[in-house]
């Protein structure tokens, strides 16, 4: 595990992922110290509002980028860098949160599938193909509707589809395991199901989620930002990056740094979460690995 | 396939019923005396048992009934959508043609270069174009070429509609493109034409970068059998070798993704059409059902039998899709036939 990411470390790409993903995630978890204007980055309005002078923009508070207010500011005078960094904090609490809805369901169902199988396991995996060959944004959209928006709507509508994939990579994995000695002999010593599929089988499925765990991340911090965008995720005053860049659209031709910002942010945050996947996934890749491997003999000295 | 539309009507089946508030109210008005609510529940089946009404529900849509719209004047939902789907595919299509077009030449490229400086910085533009939001996408763009360089309209059919209302488009397909096409209105072709450059520079960036990783990764796979090996050796040309011997074998994988590119080209259509103010269009018609998009007159006021038609919708066009992929693999990979 060590060696593996001292290996993925060297490549610069990786590196960029795991340090942009660290900063963000500590600016989000210190989101009330890091943030110049906390009171406004929750929602609350500027009092009292910015002024901008001679500027053209100083339309409700809309002011550009200056020393006090690095991003701008936005409607009513909130510090935009402000917003952008609760926004952020909102997109990674939603991307977790839905990532770990999705592995426990998936689990539940991958786990349960390989370790019962016979019509458990053909029933189970039949549900996850219809729910693996459904558009995961169309099915969100239409629970959100229906139950309505929020926060946690978002992560439950967005949990609920995500899982079928987790649930195949788990039963894959729970499959090879089942038939290992150490689960036979567990269940030779009379050990309940539910503390073989719990102690064992569990434990050792869990790895090849990782790789995916990371590259929906990034799906779901984008998903979660596309359904905001389109007023099903959550709802203003609270900060969001789909939100801010949905707000952006009406300045467009005034007010530039409102739409810059928060999409950046939540670019590279998607990027950074994608490179981390598609890193990982090149290194247990046999076949592509070895290209790694070459290119790395060119740019370190031997030996080590 | 059935099985994966059934399930699909099942479950907007289920959600119909899980909306807050009784349709019968919405659909009488808020003043309704009891006697016009309860004329309503007969008229609507709503006093039927449940698995009447699931019958119902499977006719009407296998008759293409689905039902009347409640933000478009109570209007019939089909319609609708028949008035929008040509608008979407043609858009859904060029995005798809762009990907293949693009996106197969570069992932043989970086292949073919696999480990170079090439391949790493074809690497870093097909992961940036799929983590880029496309609304977001979108916003750029028309800040760049509209606001700032003066050069692209800022909205598509909107800004071409005083010229079509000069030169009417005759309508024979309901594309604005292939019609003005079909119909020899070559000036109004070049206009909508020029004015889908940003949409589907912003819809196509996905697609092309998905592509692109498939065909890298499937031709590797290829590029280090024997086969191509012996065909060097024979001293065929390179170029012949990549596309000739090598992509024929990795290109069924990317015809799969070629048709999941299309079917999910009309999700990211919502947010471009909304942004470019598209219309008619699928997009359109989702934004505005759920009654939140930028342009949707009320918001919060969610149009469900227009949503839930547009879900079953969408699935379809999904599920023919995949259809069409797996024949298309399997036609092309004889060695699946077994």
């Amino acid at each position: 595990m060590f060696h593996a990411f001292r290996v993925l470390a060297r490549d610069p790409l990786f590196a960029f992922g795991v340090g942009f993903v660290a900063i963000m995630a500590i600016a989000a978890a210190f989101a009330f110290y890091v943030a110049p204007y906390p009171s406004q980055g929750r929602g609350l309005a500027a009092e009292p509002p910015p002024s901008c002078p001679g500027q053209p923009t100083a339309i409700a508070g809309v002011c550009p980028p200056s020393v006090a207010h690095l991003f701008g500011t936005e409607q009513t005078g909130r510090d935009l860098l402000s917003r952008v960094i609760f926004g952020m904090r909102t997109s990674l609490l939603i991307g977790v949160y839905t990532v770990t809805l999705a592995v426990v369901i998936g689990l539940s169902v991958g786990l349960s599938a390989a370790f019962f199988g016979g019509w458990v396991d053909e029933t189970l995996m039949r549900i996850t193909d219809i729910f693996l060959s459904f558009p995961h944004l169309i099915l969100a959209l239409v629970i959100i509707a229906t139950i309505g928006p929020g926060f946690t709507s978002v992560f439950v509508a967005l949990g609920v589809t995500w899982w079928p994939s987790f649930a195949r990579l788990a039963r894959g994995k729970a499959l090879s395991v089942r038939t290992q000695n150490f689960v036979l002999a567990a269940k030779a010593a009379g050990t309940s199901n539910w503390n073989i599929i719990i102690r064992h089988i569990l434990p050792n499925s869990l790895a090849p989620l990782t790789v995916q765990m990371s590259v929906d991340m990034g799906v779901a911090i984008l998903a979660e930002a596309g359904l905001s965008y389109l007023g099903l995720g959550i709802r203003p005053p609270t900060a969001d990056l789909g939100v801010l860049i949905f707000e952006s659209q009406n300045f467009l031709t005034t007010a530039w740094w409102l739409a810059l910002f928060p999409g950046l942010v939540l670019f590279l945050l998607v990027l950074s979460f994608n490179l981390i996947g598609d890193r990982i996934n090149t290194y247990l890749d046999p076949r592509q690995s070895a290209l790694i491997v070459k290119r790395l003999q060119f740019t370190t000295p031997v030996g080590r | 396939m059935a099985v994966v539309v059934l399930g699909t009507i099942t479950v907007t089946f289920i959600l119909s019923h899980m909306i807050p508030g009784n349709p019968a109210i919405l659909f009488a008005g808020q003043q309704a005396t009891p006697q016009e609510i309860a004329d309503w529940t007969k008229r609507l089946g709503l006093d039927q048992p449940l698995y009447v009404q699931f019958g119902v529900y499977l006719k009407n849509i296998l008759t293409g009934n689905f039902g009347l719209s409640w933000s478009y004047s109570y209007d019939p939902i089909l319609p609708l959508i028949q008035q929008s789907l040509p608008n979407t595919f043609t858009l859904a299509a060029i995005a798809t043609a762009l990907a293949a077009l693009i996106g197969i030449p570069l992932g043989v490229e970086a292949a073919k270069r696999g480990g170079t400086r090439v391949d790493s910085i074809l690497r870093v533009f097909s992961v940036s174009f799929v983590a880029i939001p496309q609304f977001w996408l979108a916003q750029l763009l028309q800040l760049g070429f509209n606001v700032y360089l003066h050069v692209l309209p800022l909205s598509s059919y909107g800004g071409t509609l005083l010229y079509t209302q000069l030169h009417p488009i005759q309508t024979i397909t309901g594309s604005y493109l292939v019609d003005a096409l079909l119909s020899g209105n070559f000036a109004g072709f070049g206009a909508i034409a020029w004015s889908l450059i940003l949409p589907v520079t912003a819809l196509s960036l996905y697609p092309i970068g998905v592509v692109t990783r498939q065909t890298r990764s499937a031709m590797l796979g290829i590029l280090s059998q024997d086969y191509i090996r012996t065909a060097r050796a024979y001293g065929v040309p390179e170029r012949q070798i990549n596309y000739r011997y090598a992509l024929r074998n990795a290109l069924p994988p990317v015809i799969v993704i070629l048709a999941l590119v299309f079917a999910g080209s009309i999700i990211g259509v919502v947010f471009i059409e909304d942004v470019f103010a598209l219309q008619p269009g699928i997009g359109r018609l989702i934004s505005q059902s759920t009654g939140t998009g930028i342009t949707s007159s009320a918001i919060g006021a969610v149009d469900y039998p227009l949503v839930l038609a547009l879900t079953v919708f969408v699935v379809i066009i999904y599920t023919v899709s995949n259809f069409v992929a797996d024949m298309l693999h399997i036609y092309l990979d004889r060695r699946l036939i077994r």
